[in-house]
Formats: structure tokens, sequence, C-alpha cells
């Protein structure tokens, strides 16, 4: 018996004394790490602001200059040289990518390659499925969905003066994206069919539209100028073909060029908040000291207690 | 038919037609067949579980934006885990069941002995049980292997009695004790219908041609006892199975439910308003968008969507529907599962608690249910009972008036009775040894001399006294008398102690009593045996307050010897002849009681022949009575308990438990009100009131003792006027109230006047109260004092009511059976655990269980807000936020564990201090926690973080360029970055809320967010478990933006709630901080100490002077706190009394510096040699 109530005595566990720390908010850890933590933060913030304040952006719009179906000109002028790699997006507004119906219609099978029946892409698909409504599997929508069935088709050209630039329309996807994910089907589906809404599954456009934006302003990469610079006081024109309507939805299209630095592109919000959040804590931190060595409460006194 | 009646034997031709039930007993719940479909019943009963049903129907409706795997997952592992738990403990009801229905005994089948599985007896049968076999079934004793028909059995199992009573066959059945005589039983038989009266029963038999005879409890074996100190008896089966008086008393006891689980439910059903709230805006505002955008929006091709109407109502109310079930998570499924295992941990603590385990006994605290850890957090009101509770139930024989001539004044006459015998021990040679150290040899001279000096009339009453209590009562002896060879090793049982009490102490007198048998009971008085003819037993119960015998004497006089309260006696004396002392013996009673002494008085009567037989024939009449035997029985007794000769009266002393005192002033500094509710007179009560502290000098007394209406209403009013007294309002008062009055108190207009007055009192006793009155009074408080909490304590059977009706109770587990205990939630050994349970394990387990409810709460709605936030920015498409699979897995992988930890583990001070400090158990301190304020900061701080999580990311990522390499995000890395926020803010959360930490709430916190990363990058690395997910660790993690955004998101959710929780620290503390405090500085303190123990240098000096102090201080000290706490629990006492002196240094404030410096100088002073090349080492 007593050799139970021992181990029973000794279980550190049993009797809840199990080694702990019970860290308390003292101020002489609180106020310093507060000060420390706001100049951290202030000085992180001042590297962002600094950092973004190096990146060069062009934005124009075109929606309104355009009619839809025809092939249009944008000019535009860098602010200063842009030097390579230079970013070329499109930029979609009031353009629902994430709403629920559009993110859920397609099929991922299908985009990694594999045919369907059309019970399959009834599953996933609605309401873009095959064609005409038809439910034979030959005439499932190759691939099917709405994401598909949607994709910006506009086609822009950089130019400077007649010269075509070197942007390159490579490489704009996630790798994985390419690699793995999208696999073109065997047979590849003929380009002509009405069935066909897009040929080649790898094309880099198309997978980048396939990655659906979380919010409905959304850009999405176009090409890439990897080598030379946009210089400054040129001009630089951008050819439009001009197919996707947005008018309906009271969208507008834009063209963006921009530069990145490691913290990305043209984010302003970013150093200014840490700046903020900096100031916050170091005058929290402020206040906590002045309060402390103007009157501070001796930690521990059981005077304080409030039935003393 | 009010009764039951059958031949013996009963022969019946359809085995289908028999009349009565059969003997196999079902305590299991569940079959095979049946155990899905009533177990799934059961669990949907709970409304967490059916709201989760409803959500998984709902995700089967083709609108749905979740896929019913992701509810239906968590659901199933919810129910399968209560489900497997049932099925576990059904399984164990079956085996035991199993067990009991094939347990074999002897019955009488075809004329000889068979062994007969239980389950087959059937009513009528003769069964022979043996020596410590249980009895299978209520059985009418026939005959037993004593020539007399009397038996012994142990009723443990059915009353928790651990004393052996006797059982006796009627003369008229002796005789059916072999085979031959019971192939010839012939009778016809009729009892009382099954009941769950144990102490009662009522039956007659008729053998053929002759009269009727009466049967009584007396007779009735009942299933469940056993047989001791008895061969064998025989007997015929009365009731089976659930007939039986075992099973027609296992009522279910009422299931309690803490408070705060009842007030859990309002806060749950604001949660389910909130979730309303986020569906009809979802549904409004989808409609809307719709209705807005169905044109506009082409590439939605709404129009074109088959299935759905696209009537604006239906949209509306499939967006209802979609946005409640993407936002069902707000409910948290797992809080549950994740209450019911902390409380389960909570219990398992209580009964593990080395310092709450009695030595003396082997009896550990132990909780016997796990629903009310939490309510023993808030007790504001204490009822409990006095003897067995506040004192140890072991009498004393300490005075006796006999005759006006008070004897044994100042010290203990005859011997203490210590009835651990009755206590289950396995070391009964080490108790033997402890009861007869505790005997004490009895020595007063004036007694003895008294009653053997010529002065006869004395002489006579002494005698006459101490043959009343050697032949008044009840007691049996154990050990066989042949085999000992002197009378102290007599060892009795008596069903009570003060019986066992009185009893030795005629013994120490030199009125032995040595035997008693059916008829008889013989004693030895002082050398010479003398057999009394044993004619009646009035015995006694509570309503009679009395016991008396009629014997007949070795001369041929019929006496009766009555022995009880004051009151009953009184009443009874003979009126006419007035007795010139009874006054006398009346104060000096009275003067008993206001020492805190248990009184009994003693008187007698002289009957004549003629009318002993006349009475008899009644007495004999009233009980072979079927029908209200036990009335009558009474009222027969009346007539002969009356006219009575006052001898004298006995006082009994009831030690104080150890540390009582000091546990009542704990409670009361804790803030709860202690009303003793007790049985003894008002003298007695108000001096144990005293003795333990309840009562203070400063204390104003109120009494209220008037047994006439009239006089109770003035005396309440006067009372009011005085305890209302504007000039009085911090005047200590303490209410005492006699249990005739309380009648008046307890009744409809009058209760509240007396509960207003009441409740002004700090302390209330209660006297002379009847059991009912008990639970009257506890019921009274707990529906009509706003937010009480109480909690009854108890020993006895007579606390059951109290017990049950109370919203917590506790049993002592000490002497007076196990009914108490059965019926409690809590049983411990000793008051004085009482207030570690309440203070330490009731005060962590009400904050553990506090901070679980109200963290899973906020986890929910943090994580849910941010799906309506989100609604806006996705057409009000109920689109989730996060895949799907990791809203199911957010309450079960990510988030769950650590705060179950905190509820198992958290301690924000040390369990030493909340006993030092009881003030820190306040009820309303408690429940400030769980109030409605509370509750909202909780949720406007999820909702606060969940706005922080959502929009922070969007400003920074939004449509901005993020990558260094210019790709574009996706809404997936959106959600994965948001999702890794929540999972670093909701644990780091916990981390700012624990205040204990253990390694366990290090795994368990930072194992939850290497756990998010080691799922996530699984699940991109495997286009199969998730295409949408694929390769998103790399794409999220390897770009800086998701940590910058992470850490910003990180600190703003928390800098708020670090910083109010500094400022209130430090310039709003509540008490708990300050004490916080000090336990760090003790910590300190004790470090720098251990360091300096560790220099070798000065071991032996250091340690010298340290002990000396040690001791004084220690013993200064466990006398402070009551010398108990040290002397059961001297583990630890090294680094106790350490404190000890830290504590003193503290107390007085003596920086550490000067203390070492004090320490040091008193050190070369006393030891100069051994401190020369230490004192240099100091001095660095």
């Amino acid at each position: 018996m007593s050799e139970v109530i021992n181990q029973l005595r000794s279980s550190k566990f049993k009797q809840q004394k199990l080694p702990a720390r019970q860290p308390i908010l003292k101020p002489r850890s609180v106020i310093p790490t507060m000060l420390i933590l706001g100049v951290f933060f202030i000085v992180l913030g001042v590297i962002f602001v600094l950092s973004v304040d190096s990146v060069i952006e062009v934005s124009k719009r075109y929606d309104d200059k355009c009619k839809i179906g025809s092939n249009c000109t944008i000019t535009f002028e860098p602010p200063s040289d842009m030097e390579s790699p230079v970013y070329f997006y499109y930029q979609l507004t009031n353009y629902y990518q994430n709403h629920r119906r559009y993110v859920k219609s397609r099929d991922d099978t299908q985009l990694g390659g594999e045919n369907l029946s059309y019970e399959e892409a009834e599953e996933l698909c609605d309401p873009i499925i095959s064609l005409d409504g038809e439910k034979k599997d030959s005439m499932v929508y190759q691939p099917c969905g709405l994401i598909v069935w949607s994709q910006f088709n506009d086609t822009l050209t950089v130019k400077n003066g007649d010269e075509v630039l070197d942007f390159n329309e490579k490489g704009i996807a996630w790798e994985s994206d390419i690699e793995k994910k999208f696999k073109n089907p065997d047979p590849l589906p003929d380009p002509d069919s009405q069935t066909t809404l897009q040929s080649d599954y790898t094309d880099e456009h198309f997978v980048v539209w396939m990655r659906v934006a979380a919010l409905p302003t959304f850009r999405k990469l176009y090409a890439i100028l990897e080598k030379g610079k946009l210089e400054k006081g040129k001009q630089y024109s951008v050819n439009i073909e001009n197919h996707y309507p947005v008018s309906s939805f009271d969208g507008q299209k834009s063209i963006i060029f921009t530069t990145t630095t490691w913290v990305g592109g043209k984010n302003s919000f970013l150093g200014y908040a840490y700046i903020s959040l900096g100031s916050i804590l170091f005058l929290i931190g402020l206040g906590f000291l002045l309060k402390h060595l103007i009157k501070p409460r001796p930690l521990g006194k059981e005077k304080y207690l409030k039935w003393d | 038919m009010d009764q039951r009646e059958f031949n013996i034997p009963l022969i019946i031709e359809d085995p289908k037609l028999f009349p009565f039930c059969d003997n196999s007993i079902k305590s299991s719940h569940y079959t095979a067949m049946n155990f899905v479909p009533k177990t799934l019943f059961e669990q949907f009963r709970r409304i967490a579980n059916f709201y989760f049903l409803i959500v998984v129907i709902l995700e089967y409706l083709p609108f749905s934006p979740l896929t019913p795997t992701v509810s239906l997952a968590p659901l199933v592992i919810v129910l399968s885990i209560t489900a497997a738990r049932e099925a576990y403990e059904d399984y164990q009801r079956h085996k035991s069941d199993n067990e009991i229905n094939n347990r074999k005994v002897l019955v009488f089948r075809n004329n000889e002995w068979l062994p007969i599985a239980w389950k087959e007896i059937k009513v009528s049968d003769f069964v022979k049980v043996q020596e410590n076999e249980f009895l299978p079934v209520d059985l009418l004793l026939l005959s037993s292997s004593n020539n007399n028909g009397i038996c012994y059995i142990d009723t443990r199992n059915l009353d928790g009695e651990t004393n052996l009573k006797i059982k006796q066959a009627i003369p008229e059945t002796l005789q059916y004790s072999n085979t031959d005589k019971l192939q010839d039983f012939y009778a016809e038989f009729a009892s009382e219908l099954p009941n769950n009266n144990i102490n009662g029963f009522d039956g007659n038999i008729t053998f053929e041609n002759q009269e009727k005879l009466s049967l009584n409890q007396n007779q009735l074996l009942l299933r469940g006892s056993t047989l001791k100190n008895t061969k064998w008896v025989i007997g015929f089966v009365v009731f089976t199975g659930k007939d039986t008086k075992l099973f027609q008393n296992s009522k279910e006891a009422p299931s309690k439910r803490s408070s705060v689980e009842i007030q859990l439910n309002p806060r749950l059903v604001t949660l389910f308003f909130f979730l309303m709230c986020i569906g009809t805006v979802g549904g409004i505002m989808s409609a809307r968008w719709e209705k807005d955008w169905k044109k506009k929006a082409w590439y939605i091709a709404i129009d074109k969507e088959s299935g759905i109407s696209q009537n604006i109502v239906v949209r509306g109310i499939v967006g209802f529907f979609s946005f409640v079930i993407v936002s069902n998570v707000i409910v948290p499924i797992s809080l549950y599962v994740s209450l019911e295992v902390v409380k389960f941990t909570q219990s398992w603590f209580i009964n593990k608690d080395m310092k709450m385990y009695h030595m003396e006994t082997d009896t550990p605290a132990k909780a016997r249910t796990s629903n009310l850890t939490e309510e023993i957090g808030c007790i504001n009101h204490v009822f409990s009972d006095k003897t067995g509770t506040l004192t140890c139930n072991i009498m004393n024989f300490v005075k006796c008036s006999i005759n006006g001539e008070i004897y044994g004044d100042d010290q203990i006459i005859g011997g203490e009775i210590n009835d651990l015998n009755r206590i289950e021990n396995n070391e009964k040679e080490k108790n033997q040894e402890k009861r007869k150290e505790k005997k004490k040899k009895f020595s007063d001279k004036n007694l003895l001399n008294d009653l053997h000096k010529s002065d006869e009339i004395q002489s006579n009453y002494i005698h006459e006294f101490l043959l009343t209590m050697s032949l008044c009562h009840t007691v049996i002896i154990e050990n066989n008398l042949e085999e000992i060879d002197n009378y102290s090793e007599i060892q009795y049982q008596a069903a009570s102690p003060d019986e066992g009490a009185l009893v030795n102490a005629t013994r120490e007198l030199g009125y032995t009593f040595i035997g008693r048998t059916p008829k008889t009971i013989t004693i030895d008085i002082e050398g010479e045996r003398k057999t009394y003819e044993l004619l009646n037993i009035l015995e006694f119960n509570s309503s009679r307050k009395r016991m008396s015998v009629i014997v007949k004497d070795p001369e041929g006089q019929i006496i009766l010897l009555m022995k009880g309260a004051d009151d009953t006696i009184y009443e009874r004396l003979d009126q006419k002849n007035k007795q010139l002392n009874s006054d006398i013996i009346h104060n000096q009673i009275e003067s008993f009681a206001s020492e805190g002494l248990r009184t009994l008085c003693f008187a007698k009567k002289n009957i004549s022949e003629e009318d002993y037989n006349e009475w008899n024939k009644l007495f004999h009449k009233a009980n072979t009575l079927t029908v209200d035997r036990k009335k009558n029985v009474e009222m027969v007794c009346e007539q002969i308990e009356n006219e009575l000769f006052l001898i004298g009266a006995s006082a009994i002393e009831d030690k104080l438990q150890k540390g009582v005192p000091q546990a009542i002033s704990s409670l009361s500094l804790a803030g709860i009100k202690i009303w003793v509710l007790t049985g003894d007179k008002r003298g007695t009560a108000i001096n144990i009131g005293h003795s333990c502290s309840l009562l203070t000098n400063e204390m104003e007394l109120i009494n209220i003792t008037s047994d006439i209406l009239e006089e109770y209403l003035i005396e309440m009013e006067n009372a009011n006027e005085t305890a209302f007294q504007n000039n009085k309002q911090y005047q200590p008062m303490a209410l005492i109230i006699s249990g005739k009055a309380l009648r008046f108190a307890l009744t409809e207009n009058q209760k509240l006047t007396f509960l207003k007055l009441a409740q002004r009192c700090q302390a209330v006793i209660c006297c002379r109260v009847s059991p009912i009155q008990k639970s009257q009074i506890v019921e009274l408080v707990r529906h009509n004092v706003k937010n009480s909490t109480t909690l009854a304590i108890g020993d006895g059977a007579n606390d059951v009511s109290m017990i049950q009706a109370a919203h917590v109770g506790v049993g002592i587990s000490g002497n007076e059976g196990m009914q108490a205990v059965n019926s409690s939630d809590y049983s411990i050994a000793q008051f004085r655990f009482l207030s570690r349970l309440l203070l330490v394990h009731g005060r962590w387990c009400y904050k553990r269980v506090i901070k679980v409810i109200l963290y899973s709460f906020y986890k929910n709605v943090a994580f849910s807000f941010m799906q309506i936030l989100f609604g806006h920015f996705s057409g009000w498409s109920a689109q989730t936020l996060f895949p799907a699979f990791l809203i199911s897995t957010y309450n079960l992988f990510f988030t769950s564990l650590p705060i179950l930890i905190v509820g198992i583990f958290d301690q924000d001070i040390s369990d030493e201090s909340e006993e030092k400090y009881p003030q820190l158990y306040s009820c309303d301190n408690q429940k400030d926690d769980f109030s409605f304020k509370g509750y909202w900061i909780w949720i406007i701080e999820g909702v606060f973080h969940a706005c922080v999580m959502f929009f922070i990311p969007i400003l920074i990522i939004g449509t901005n360029i993020v990558r260094h390499d210019g790709k574009p995000t996706a809404f997936w890395v959106y959600s994965i970055i948001i999702y890794t926020s929540v999972v670093f803010v909701v644990n780091l959360k916990v981390a700012i809320e624990t205040t204990y930490w253990t390694w366990m709430h290090h795994f368990t916190i930072w194992g939850s967010i290497i756990f998010w990363f080691l799922l996530i990058s699984i699940f991109s690395n495997s286009l199969k478990l998730s295409s949408d997910l694929h390769s998103i660790a790399k794409e999220v993690y390897t770009h800086p933006i998701c940590w910058i955004s992470l850490l910003l998101v990180v600190f703003i959710c928390l800098l708020p709630d670090i910083a109010w929780k500094y400022i209130r620290r430090n310039y709003f503390p509540k008490d708990f901080h300050i004490i916080q405090e000090i336990e760090k500085k003790k910590a300190k303190y004790q470090k720098k100490i251990k360091n300096l123990k560790n220099l070798n240098f000065s071991n032996s000096v250091e340690e010298h002077l340290l002990n000396s102090e040690q001791e004084e201080k220690f013993s200064k000290i466990s006398k402070m706190k009551g010398d108990n706490k040290y002397n059961d629990n001297n583990w630890d006492i090294s680094q106790e009394s350490e404190l000890s002196i830290l504590e003193a240094h503290f107390s007085s404030d003596v920086d550490l510096k000067e203390g070492l410096k004090k320490r040091k100088n008193n050190k070369n002073k006393t030891i100069v040699l051994n401190s020369s090349d230490s004192s240099d080492l100091f001095e660095n």
C-alpha cells in the first residue's frame, strides 16, 4: 500500500506539480521589448518604403478607348528608365473570378490530360459542359467549365515605333502548373472543333487564367521583358486586338508595366503599415515607461491585495 | 391488491403464467441489436450534435457549397468516441450481469439441494445459503445453523453500514432445517408489495390448521447482503429480481448539471443567432447580387445553370442556407468532447491528490461524477452536517449526572470506542493496536466510591444508571466469548457510536455486557453474572428519538429501561410524583450541552405482570398488522413509555475532526456562507460553532427558538430590527434557529423573511433539525437566493436528501456507513479536505473550464467571421475562403490540443497560494469570467482578429504584384496565407492565455503550428490529395511577402491583448496578479538560497542555521495553518518550510540582502572557526 502511495506522492504529474514556467508581464521585460520591437518595425517599414519607391509602374486603361472587335493602339511613356525584367500585366476589374460557381466550374483531371465522360463533366463543369447541352461524351467541351469558357482573349503586343519589343510570353505561369498540373490530352483536341475551347492545355496564358484570382480586381501576367529596358521619355505603344467584353459588368481593362523588388511591386501600404505599427508599439512602450518611472507599482506586495 | 400472496410450495402449471418476475438482473442499457440506433438517439438529443446532423443533411442538398464529408468526418469522430465509451461501459455491465446471473446457490429442487444459477431462482423456492455467500434474493428466514434461528448478515452493499445485523427466524419455523421436513412444508404466505423500505417488512405466514404468524424485517434477509458468522441458513424466496429491496432502492441518483453547463446553452444560442445573422445577411446580399449581376456577369452564366430556380426568393433562401453551411464551424463541435476530456482529467486529479488522502483510513478523495468539476469552483453556500462531518464521530463518554450528582468532571471516564473496526481495513491488527492505545483506563473514584458507599440511595441510583446503560442497547458482540480470557478483549458492534461508547464505559465501570440471545441479555456485574430476560425492544428511530427495552430481572420484576433525548424523556416523566431533582438534572444537561457534549437521558419504570401482559397483547397485535404497522406499533409503544422515573443523564464527547476550525475559517474567508444543520441541542451546537471557529467573539448571536407561531413572529421581528439597524452594517452576526422554529420559518409566507435574515448573517446554525428539514433548507436557499451555488456535506443516511438537493453533494466517507457517500458527487475522508477541494481544485477547474469554453467560442468566431467578410468580395456567392478539408480539420487538428492542455494543466497560481489566500475564491469573481460581458469580450476579440486576418493580407496582397518574379498570386495562395495566420494567431492566443507552461504546452502549441506546415506541405506535394493546393507551399512560403504579412497580422492581433494584459496587471491588478508576483518573488528568493547552500564552503554552518530557523518557523506556521496538514503530508516538508522562512522574510519586508547579512552576523557570532574563510566569500 505505502509503495503505491509513495509513488502517487512523488508523481509530479498526478499531483499537478509538473515543472513549469509562469511568465508574467513585468515592466522590466515588457517595456524594453516594446521599444525594441517598435524601432525594429519602423526600420523594417522604412526599408519597405524605400524598396517600393524604386519600383516604377505604368498603368493604362484601354477598354474605354477601344471598341470590341477592333484593333487599337495605346501609347505610354515610362516616367523613368525601367530596367529589365519588366513585367507586363493586364488588369480586369469588377470581375468575380472568385464567385463560387465560377471557382468550382472546372475539372482538374481533364486539365491534367484525361478525357471525360459526360457524367464526369456534368458533375464539376456545370453550366459549361457540352456543346449545345448534348449529353454525349463526344460533345463534352475540351476542356469544360466556366473558367475555360470565359478565357481572356485579347492579344497584346508591345512596340517601340514599329519594332516589336522582345516580351517573352513564356515563364509567366507557375512552374509546377506547367510541369505537373496541366497536361495535354491524347489525342490533342481538334483546334477547329466547336467542342474545343482550348487546344493547348499547357499554353501559359491559359494556365495563368486558370489560376483564379482572389479578388474582383486582379492582374494577370501577360509577358516579361527579360533583356534591355524601357527608357524614360520614349513613346511605347501596345497593339491590342480587343475581343474581351467587359462593359456589360462595368469592368475595366488596363495594361500595366512594372518592375519589381524583393517585396514585389508598387505596394506602399506595406511600408506604412509597418511604420505605423512600429510607432504605435514604440509610443505604447514609451507610455508604459513614463508611467513606470513616474508612478511604478512595486510588484508582489501583499498590501495591494483587495481584502487587505 | 395491496398484498402479495402465494402458497408454499407454489405450483404453477404453465411456467409462462408465473405471476412473479424472474431473478435475472439487467443493468446494461444496450443489446448488440439496438446499440446503434439507441446510442445515436441518445447522442442526438444533445443540441450540438443535433445541430451538426442538420448541417450534414443541409450539405447533401445540391446547392451546398461544402461537401457533406467536411462536417460528417468530425461528427462521426465525435460520435464514435462517445459511442465507443458507451459500448465499453455497457460491455462491462453485460459481463458483470452475466457473472451475477450465473452464480450458483443451493436450491431445494426434487427433494434435494441442487446448485442452481441465480437467474433460475423463483418465488417460493427454498434456498440454502452458506457462510460468506451473498444472498441471491430477498429470503424469508426459516432456520439457521444456530439453534435459535439466529444469523448475522452484513448489509454493506445495501445500506453501507458495516456493522453486522442480527436476523432471527420465528420459533415456529425452526424445525424446517432438513430436507425431510421441507418436503412436508405447506403454508400460505402473505406480504406487502415490493417496496424500497430496507428497514421494514410486513408479512405473515399461516401453516395448515394453525394461527397466522407475523413476520417482520427480522426474518427478511435481503439480496445483496452477505451471511456472516453463521454456517448456513434456509429460507424461502419472497422477492426476486427487480422486486427485491436492493433493486427497488437502486434509483438513479438525480443527474446534476453544473451551472456553467446550463449557462452554456444561452451562449450557444447566441452563436446560433450569430450564425443566422450571417446566413440572413448572406442570403439577402446574394439575392441582390444575383439580381443585379445576372445579366451583367456573363462569365458566370447564371442563367445557364441547371437545377435551381431563378426566382429571387428561392435564390435568397439558397443563399441563406449556403452561408449557414459555410459558417457552420462557428459552433464549436469539439467543445463538448474537449470539455468531457478536461472534466474527466480534473476528476482524476482530484482522486489522485495526496493532499486529500487520509492516511489513517486509507481513503483518497473521490470525484464520483465528472459533471460538476467547475461547479465546485464557485460555491457560495455550504450546508454541513455536524456529527461525523465536523466531528470525528468517535464518541467518548466523559460525564454523567446521576440523581443530580455530576461525575467525571475533569477527566475522561469510561473508554473511548473507536469504530475503526467498522472501516474496512486490511491491516486489522494495526487497528486493534490503535484501538487499545485509545482506550483509557477508567478512573473515576468518586463514582465507584459512591456506588459502594453505604449511602444507599445514591448507590442505588448509580446501580440503576449503569444497569440501564448496559441493558438498553442493541449492541452485539463480535468475537466469541469462549476464546477470550479477559472482558477487555470483547469487541462490541454498535449501530451507533453513542451506544458503543456507553456500553464500553459500563464495562470499564464493572458492568460488562457479555452476551445476548433473542430472549436474554447477560451482563457481568463486578464479577457476578446476571441474566435478564429480554421481553421487548422498542426500537430507536429519528422520530421517536428514544429507545427502550423491557426486561425481567433475575428476581422476576419487569422493568422498562429507556434512554433518549432529554425533551422526549422529560415529556414522559411521571407527572404526578414530580421528581424534585429533575430540574437540577435538566440544568446539568444544559450545561453539558453548552460544553459541546451530546447528552442522553436515562429513565426507568417498573411494570406489573398484568399491565405488561395486557400491553404485550396489543404490541403483538400491532406487530402482526400488514398495513400501517409502523404507525400502530409506535402508538402502542407510547402507551407503555410513560410515567417514567428519571435516573440521570450521560454526556458524550464527540471530538472535532482535525483541521476543522482552519477549514471553516478558510471557507468563510473565501466568502462562503456556512450553515450547520444538526440534530443536536442548541447549546451543543453553539459550543461546537465556537470551537470550530464558525462563531467568533465579535459576532452577535441571534436566537430564534420559540415553538409557537406568534412568539416566533415576534422573535423574527426583533431579530430583523437588530440585524438591519443602520449603525450595525458591519457587525458580523450569526443566526441560531431551532428545528421547531424552522417549521414556521420554512412555510410559504415566512420563508423569504427568514432567508433575508439568514443572508444577513455570516453563519447560521440550525439545531434539532430533521433530515427532511435539512433538504428543505437547502432547497430554500437554492431556489430563492439569486446566483446561489449550494454544497451540502454530510456523512450519514440522514444527510442523503440534503446531499441530493444541493448543487453539489459531498459525502464524508466516515463511520456512518456509505449511504451519504453513495448519493454524493464527491467523497472525502475528512471535513478539512473540503477547503482544498473547493479552494484548489474547484477554483482551478472553474478557471480551466471557462477558459476552454470561451476560447473555443473565440477561435470559431474568428474563423467563421472571415467567411462573411469574404462574401462581400466574392459576389455573396458563399465561396469558401478555405479549401473544404481545411475547414473540417480546423477544429480537429490545429486548434484543439493546446486548449485541451491548458484546460487540463493551467494553474494561474499554485495550490499553496490558493490555500493561503482563500479570498481568491470568490464566487462573484469567478462568475465574472463567464458573465455575458466576459463572453462578449471574447466574441468581439474573435471578430476583431477575423477582420485583421482578412483585411491585412487583402491590403498587402490584394491586387498588387507581391512576388519578386512578378508572377501573379491566386485565390488559394491568398487563402493559405490567411489560414497560416489563423493558425498562428489562434495558437499564440492560447499561449498568451497560458499561465503555466509545462513541456506539454510547448509541445502542443508549437506542435500544432508545425503540424500545419507539415500537413500543407504534404498536400502541396500531391496532385491527388488536392489539385487546388498543388505546390501551394512552395508558391506561398518561399516568398517573403507571406512572412511579412504574417508578422504584421500576428502583431496587430495580439498587441491590444498584450497591452491590455500589461495595463491590467500593472495598474488595475486583480488579486491573483499580485499573488502571482509574490510567488515569483518567492521562487527567486528560494533559488538564491539554494545557490548559497550549494556553495560548499559553508554548508554545515548554513544548514545548521537554516535548520534551527526552519524548525522554529515551521512549528509556528504549522500551528497557524493547522497542524494536520503537516502531519498528514509530511512530504515536501523541507520545501514547504523553506518557503515558510521566505514567507517570514517577506511578511516582515526584510530585504534579501539584509536577511543574508543578518544571518552572516549570526554565524560569525556563533561559529567563528568554521566561518573564517567563508565570510570572505560571502562578501563577494
